[in-house]
């Protein structure tokens, strides 16, 4: 018998089965790590694929070798592991030193790019409708331009004047200039082939030819080339004046012309500054270009937590509400769990099947369903609760008015968590009263312990040993309780304090943290993250702490 | 390892399945592309054309992808610095446009912008489009509130708002953020505008409802409170619109509704246990705002649904001309015409709108506005807030001293856009 069993569990002579689900959902695994892998080649993602590689690599060693039987188990949750956490807590460990947000969401070069395609202006005046047409005699590529304004017709050559185009010069295109016009007897029509120039197409152009047309700039002045008439979408052509130059070599922009609304005056150097913005000699507190990016920023996210005023009081105010929920929160599931396991621990209850299945189910409601049909009980002028429960009048907006003040919210919250949550208590509650020996209580019965002092004396403490670590998950459980908050009252009626940042009575951290990432005037991932690091850190010490006084509890028996 | 016939096996077998895996790479297009990023409102709007643009326009490819509304804008801020990002973004709300300059999205289109194209437009339209002096997009259609107005109540139009009597009107406002979008006629009542303008009538940075204007504003609504307002989150507004008076029970006191066309429908239509739907004309009718408690017209906000050129990544992708063709196709008067007659957009296209204007409904909301386009820098999401607070603890009573509230609103409305600039 003992050898029969040895050969089945022994990696010495596995099953040909066996052999084959491996092959197959290796290769399925890898299948599709090969298409991965091929797609990010595709999008040149280079880094990534080649780590991919690896670990495939590795993954198909793990499972094709012989023996190893630990990491055959392990891989697939520390891979996991890898990817969905330690990742994640290294990338907002990076972010929350940088100034990641909407401002800044990419590096210098494309701030650089933005800066570049807004660096002129329109000038009032003159436009025309543009042909592109190439010289028979040198080649030249050159813009055929018809004024708008009374369609005449010039030439326009790179850095040289317009030159008129005599009529009969030219041939006007039986098109309307504009493709779109409603009335094609009255519309302007366009030049389109002129003496001595041959006409060129768009599709035919390369991009490289496109973009050479594109920088064509016909002169208006000589003595000032930052003027010219251009054309950027091949149809028309205005009068453009550059504002700002860059230099590649030095990375800063040079004003050419005055600001239109006074920013900056000609000759003002902008060098990238700290803050991730050009400004003005590359000082912070001078006018800046519009178009940010990603800098690092040390320690200025959390400086910013601890020092900016706007920040710090409404900080306060849900820190201190977040442990009070927390703490609130799983105080009394428990106590409402505790009491109703005790109810049923009563031999002679009867129905004790029917209960507990009522019991389970706000467990059993997915919190999403449940939040939103406690908004609707809740509500001010028809609810359950206000016009049932307490009796006031269908529609008065005398009525309490539950999620739309901050201390009612607050309750309310609490209300709502306490019903979820109660039946997860109630459930390890009384696992764990059914399985403390019932001799001890004949022995408490015999000492003459009361009923009250059995309880406290005995069963509490040896509930606790095993409750503990489930307490203290609750709590960092309810600390970071996203869904509840935000589902019911979205952080909560916003309070009379009217700062930047939009916090209300029932704003834990964590939404609190949301608000400020993804919505407000610009998303603030840098910020955002460091908060995240903090909360970390807070849970991390709180649950450590915790833990290493749960074993104090062992030592009472 | 020894070699084993089952490890070789084995290693066939995985090869085979892996060699399964390897795909095709896509083959290179010769004819130009240009992709369009819009939610599903506007994709069902705009389809039709953009693909009769696309089968018109051979060489060019037109690939329509849908996006979410309200969270378009970060998936831009995402795509674009990898180069990802579409050419052209639809049905964009002129509003987003300071936020997403801000964040390195935009391309600007004054160079394709001649006198006559401009002309194009309503007044006003074009205008909304511009942020720090450069325009981005140009508008596919427009809305505007007016003041409903149920003709068998209330047969004359209003001539000034103190000849609305409490419970008479109708408005949608939230608890906790009010609706400053819905409350602006008022707010214009007391000279009280949003920003103050510059020369050339754009908005400046400048916060302009403080003083002693917005001071009596403030004063006013706190006077007015919900008796005149009604309550917020007010969810009959429908029906008491619709219904006819019956003071005895005090429902359908509503003569007055101040809202836009997106309600339009279930006026008509009639809804739940509301009495039947009313008609244009005989049974409602849509007027320009009355004027304020001191004979000033006020001006209600423009919104602006239209397209913007987006600024493709650091390579700078765009495809410039193939975008700015379809805008231009897409702001003809045909189109907005077509956009018109299947879907009751108001066309910001002038001649087009002249067109439409056969459409009473249209031809009201029309008439009735006198308006400014919503501010789009960058700071308006957070303004709206800031905002809106103040203005609804201050109808709802909750500030004894409403023009302190309302001066101190003001003061964190204006740190927060410097800011932010």
């Amino acid at each position: 018998m003992a050898r029969l069993l040895k050969r089945s569990w022994s990696s010495e002579t596995p099953s040909m089965a066996g052999i084959l689900w491996k092959l197959g959902v290796l290769g399925v695994v890898d299948a599709v790590a090969v298409t991965m892998i091929m797609i990010l080649l595709a999008q040149n993602r280079i880094w990534v694929a080649v780590l991919s590689v690896a670990v495939l690599l590795i993954v198909n060693w793990i499972y094709l070798r012989k023996g190893g039987l630990p990491a055959k188990y392990l891989t697939p949750g520390v891979l996991f592991l890898l990817v969905f956490q330690v990742y994640v807590l290294l990338f907002s460990g990076y972010t929350a030193f940088t100034n990641y947000g909407s401002a800044h969401n990419g590096d210098e070069s494309l701030a650089v790019q933005t800066i570049k395609n807004a660096a002129y202006r329109t000038l009032d005046g003159e436009d025309y409708s543009v042909g592109l047409v190439k010289s028979d005699s040198n080649g030249h590529e050159a813009l055929l331009l018809t004024s708008n304004l009374d369609q005449k017709v010039y030439i326009g050559e790179d850095g040289k004047l317009l030159v008129q185009v005599p009529s009969g010069g030219y041939t006007l295109s039986p098109k309307c200039a504009d493709p779109y016009a409603e009335d094609v007897t009255t519309c302007m029509h366009a030049a389109e082939k002129a003496v001595g120039y041959s006409p060129v197409s768009v599709d035919s152009l390369s991009p490289s030819q496109k973009l050479s047309y594109a920088s064509i700039r016909v002169a208006t002045d000589l003595a000032n080339p930052n003027v010219g008439i251009k054309t950027a979408d091949f149809a028309s052509a205005l009068q453009v004046q550059a504002t700002l130059s860059y230099s590649d070599k030095t990375g800063f922009f040079t004003a050419i012309a005055d600001d239109d609304y006074g920013n900056y005056v000609t000759g003002d150097v902008f060098k990238p500054a700290t803050d991730g913005y050009f400004h003005i000699d590359g000082d912070v507190n001078k006018a800046k270009l519009d178009g940010g990016w990603r800098v690092e920023v040390g320690f200025a996210n959390f400086q910013k937590i601890f020092t900016d005023v706007q920040l710090r009081d409404p900080l306060m105010k849900v820190i201190t509400w977040t442990f009070a929920f927390a703490f609130l929160t799983v105080l009394s599931t428990f106590v409402l769990g505790l009491l109703i396991a005790f109810l049923f621990n009563h031999e002679k209850l009867r129905g004790k099947k029917f209960y507990r299945a009522i019991m389970i189910l706000p467990y059993a409601f997915p919190g999403f369903l449940s939040a939103y049909v406690w908004v609707g009980l809740f509500n001010r002028e028809n609810g359950f609760i206000n016009t049932v429960i307490l009796g006031q009048t269908p529609g008065n907006e005398g009525n309490f008015g539950w999620l739309l003040e901050e201390n009612p919210a607050r309750l309310a919250v609490l209300l709502v968590n306490l019903w979820l949550g109660f039946p997860y208590m109630f459930l390890i509650t009384t696992g764990a009263l059914q399985s403390i020996p019932s001799e001890l209580n004949e022995a408490a019965e015999i000492d003459g312990a009361s009923g009250w002092q059995n309880f406290r004396l005995i069963k509490l403490p040896l509930l606790l040993i095993s409750i503990a670590p489930l307490l203290i998950s609750s709590f960092a459980y309810n600390f970071n309780n996203f869904t509840i908050i935000y589902l019911l009252t979205k952080g909560g009626p916003n309070d009379s304090g009217i700062t930047d940042y939009d916090v209300g009575g029932t704003d834990i951290l964590i939404t609190f943290v949301y608000k400020i990432a993804f919505s407000g005037t610009g998303q603030n991932y840098g910020l955002a993250s460091a908060f995240s690091i903090l909360i970390f850190f807070v849970i991390a010490t709180i649950s450590l702490i915790s833990f290493r006084r749960t074993k104090a509890f062992e030592e009472i028996i | 390892m020894k070699i084993t016939a089952k490890r070789v096996v084995g290693l066939l077998a995985t090869l085979t399945v892996l060699g399964s895996g390897i795909t095709i790479a896509s083959p290179a297009s010769a004819v130009s592309n240009l992709t369009i990023w819009a939610d599903k409102g506007t994709i069902d709007t705009i389809q039709a054309r953009v693909q009769k643009w696309d089968t018109d326009n051979a060489d060019y490819t037109v690939t329509l992808v849908q996006k979410d509304f309200g969270t378009v804008r970060d998936a831009l801020k995402v795509a674009v610095p990898k180069g990802q990002g579409p050419d052209i973004l639809a049905g964009a709300a002129h509003d987003w446009i300071g936020n997403l300059v801000a964040a390195n999205v935009l391309l600007p289109i004054d160079a394709q912008l001649p006198n006559n194209f401009k002309d194009d437009f309503v007044p006003g339209a074009l205008q909304a489009m511009k942020y720090n002096g450069h325009y981005y997009g140009v508008p596919g259609w427009t809305e505007n509130i007016a003041i409903l107005r149920n003709v068998s109540k209330a047969p004359k139009p209003l001539k000034s708002v103190n000849d609305i009597k409490d419970g008479e009107l109708g408005i949608n406002y939230s608890a906790t953020t009010s609706d400053p979008y819905h409350f602006y006629p008022f707010q214009t009542m007391f000279s009280a505008p949003v920003f103050t303008t510059d020369a050339n009538g754009d908005w400046t940075n400048t916060v302009g409802m403080g003083g002693p204007n917005g001071a009596a504003f403030a004063k006013w609504l706190k006077l007015k409170g919900t008796k005149f307002f009604g309550p917020p989150a007010n969810a009959n507004i429908l029906c008491d619109f619709l219904n006819p008076m019956n003071k005895a029970k005090k429902t359908g006191m509503i003569k007055y509704w101040v809202t836009g066309a997106w309600n339009i429908n279930a006026i008509e239509s009639g809804a739940g246990n509301c009495k039947k739907g009313l008609q244009i004309g005989t049974g409602y009718a849509i007027d320009p705002f009355p004027t304020g408690p001191t004979g000033i017209k006020p001006h209600q906000f423009l919104g602006i649904r239209g397209y913007l050129m987006v600024a493709n990544g650091p390579g700078n992708t765009t495809n410039v001309a193939g975008a700015t063709l379809l805008m231009r196709y897409m702001s003809s008067q045909a189109t907005q015409f077509a956009l018109y007659d299947n879907f009751n957009k108001t066309p910001a296209n002038a001649a087009a709108l002249a067109q439409a204007k056969d459409n009473p409904v249209i031809a009201g909301f029309a008439n009735a506005a006198n308006t400014v386009p919503m501010p789009n820098s960058p700071a308006m999401d957070a303004a709206w807030t800031i905002w809106g607070k103040a203005q609804t603890r201050i109808i709802q009573g909750k500030e004894a001293k409403p023009d302190v509230a309302w001066a101190a609103m003001v003061k964190t409305l204006q740190a927060a856009i410097n800011k932010t600039n």
